[in-house]
């Protein structure tokens, strides 16, 4: 890596607390599930644009838009339709946020801009909480009944890469890593995963996330804590850098 | 702020703004520091505004509404939590703060920042038992430049959940009962009382909301009572895209 100029030193220093302020704009953005306003707002429109989960990879912005925003307003819409028949004062109320709150809480980043000043990655943790108040579920009768309130933590990880465009920054690339997920203060992963592969019959693992669109590269990417699985270091933190390329991504390139 | 508008910066000017906005994230953080500690009248005293025309205007807001004027802040924020705190003993309040996002206003003047608290309280009930709670929710602040030093000027600490630690949170009613929840008993009766944030809808409400990148300072921004979003927004008078 070359040193830089001073000059270089601060647009990079600005360009780190930019890049934290997108992270964070799509946390508070998801935590409405919001995804028009995010994928309309921070996203890159770049056809080298991904996002990646234990389900795969999507590639292409038509195909994370579709997945992202499309695939994703349903699951809220088909919520907000379950809702409405057991509480009535969703009435008239944007359905989106009523899915629930998932606050993908930030701490631990490691932010590295590129010496070109064109692009910045970084890795973070997420302990988090996804809690929603009004809920629903169709019953074996076939009618929607009201089901409990939740609050449930996840902890993920996730390795993020930003392009600036037109003194922007934006995302261009979304690795996230499932790590564990269960009621607040009533989990234990460890327990709960073991006593479901011990059963004569093992059930499915609870899914690592809401639906599965349609991937480019298919999974599993990460997978959730099991007490048959080594430590995954899918992420890892960037190392400093000169230009975003295949040596330094959390998607190589297929376009370039 | 238009990018048509957006300021350009030299280098002096870039690292000075790049270096306010870490002090604004230290007070934040301080301000969290302080609470751990017990030092709320000495966290007022220290960090918040000292001119007299940004103590008038200083607020401290909840789910139900917000403490308008130092003095007022003052006698709900220290002076009362001073007095049902007693001596100390038996009590643990920490509301660690994440995913920061700061706007430091393009004038260099104000700032804004806005950030996820995973927290909890633990009080005790007076028999030699403490009740422990978990307690989340979004921390919005105002800040604001005095001489060459920044100082807290909004709270709003908008409450998700409240939940005793080792219950199920699941357990217990969707509505909350203002008048037996503790964050809103604790609360009291502010200067505005009002509903700010309902989580019976998650974040339908969205406030307090993202800060967007501006270039000066105005009241509708804010996240004291000034800045609250005119309700008609989400209801009968929602007008065309109303509500969504």
């Amino acid at each position: 890596m070359r040193e830089l100029t001073l000059h270089e030193r601060i647009r990079n220093a600005d360009a780190s607390q930019q890049v934290e302020n997108v992270k964070a704009r799509h946390a508070y953005l998801h935590g409405r599930a919001d995804a028009t306003g995010e994928w309309s707002v921070i996203w890159s429109r770049d056809e080298n644009c991904s996002w990646a989960h234990a389900f795969g990879r999507m590639r292409g912005f038509d195909q994370v838009y579709h997945g992202s925003v499309g695939d994703y307003d349903k699951m809220s819409m088909e919520n907000w339709l379950d809702l409405y028949e057991v509480y009535p004062e969703v009435t008239g109320k944007d359905p989106r946020p009523l899915m629930e709150c998932s606050v993908h809480t930030l701490v631990t980043d490691v932010i590295e801009v590129a010496a070109d000043g064109k692009s910045a990655r970084g890795c973070f943790i997420t302990p988090g909480v996804i809690h929603s108040r009004l809920t629903a579920d169709k019953g074996e009768d076939g009618k929607v009944h009201r089901s409990p309130k939740y609050c449930h933590v996840l902890w993920e990880r996730y390795g993020s890469d930003f392009v600036c465009e037109d003194g922007e920054w934006k995302y261009l690339h979304e690795h996230v890593c499932p790590d564990l997920v269960g009621d607040m203060d009533h989990t234990n992963w460890a327990a709960d995963e073991y006593a479901r592969i011990t059963q004569p019959n093992p059930g499915e693992a609870m899914p690592p996330t809401l639906g599965s669109p349609p991937v480019t590269d298919p999974g599993p990417m990460h997978m959730p804590y099991s007490v048959l699985s080594a430590p995954q270091n899918t992420v890892p933190w960037p190392e400093p850098y000169e230009t975003l390329d295949n040596e330094n991504t959390y998607t190589p390139f297929v376009k370039k | 702020m238009s990018k048509k508008a957006k300021r350009q910066y030299t280098d002096e000017e870039l690292i000075r703004r790049v270096t306010d906005v870490e002090e604004v994230k230290k007070l934040a953080n301080r301000r969290v520091y302080y609470m751990i500690n017990e030092w709320r009248g000495k966290e007022l005293d220290e960090l918040w505004v000292a001119e007299p025309e940004h103590q008038k205007t200083a607020s401290f807001g909840r789910n139900t509404g917000y403490y308008v004027g130092m003095e007022a802040i003052r006698g709900y924020y220290a002076d009362k939590h001073a007095a049902d705190l007693g001596d100390g003993v038996g009590t643990m309040n920490a509301h660690p703060i994440s995913t920061g996002l700061v706007e430091l206003a393009g004038d260099g003047k104000t700032a804004k920042g806005l950030w996820y608290s995973i927290g909890q309280d633990t009080t005790p009930n007076g028999d030699g038992t403490a009740l422990a709670l978990w307690n989340t929710g979004k921390v919005a602040i105002d800040f604001i430049c005095e001489g060459d030093s920044w100082k807290i000027w909004h709270v709003m600490e908008a409450n998700d959940v409240v939940s005793e630690a080792g219950d199920s949170y699941s357990d217990h009613p969707v509505y909350l009962d203002y008048a037996t929840d503790p964050v809103a008993v604790e609360f009291g009766t502010p200067t505005v009382p009002m509903i700010t944030h309902d989580a019976t809808f998650n974040w339908w409400d969205n406030y307090p909301a993202p800060p967007s990148p501006y270039d000066t300072w105005s009241d509708e921004i804010s996240y004291g009572p000034e800045g609250y979003p005119e309700k008609t927004e989400y209801h009968f008078g929602a007008g065309e895209g109303g509500n969504y």
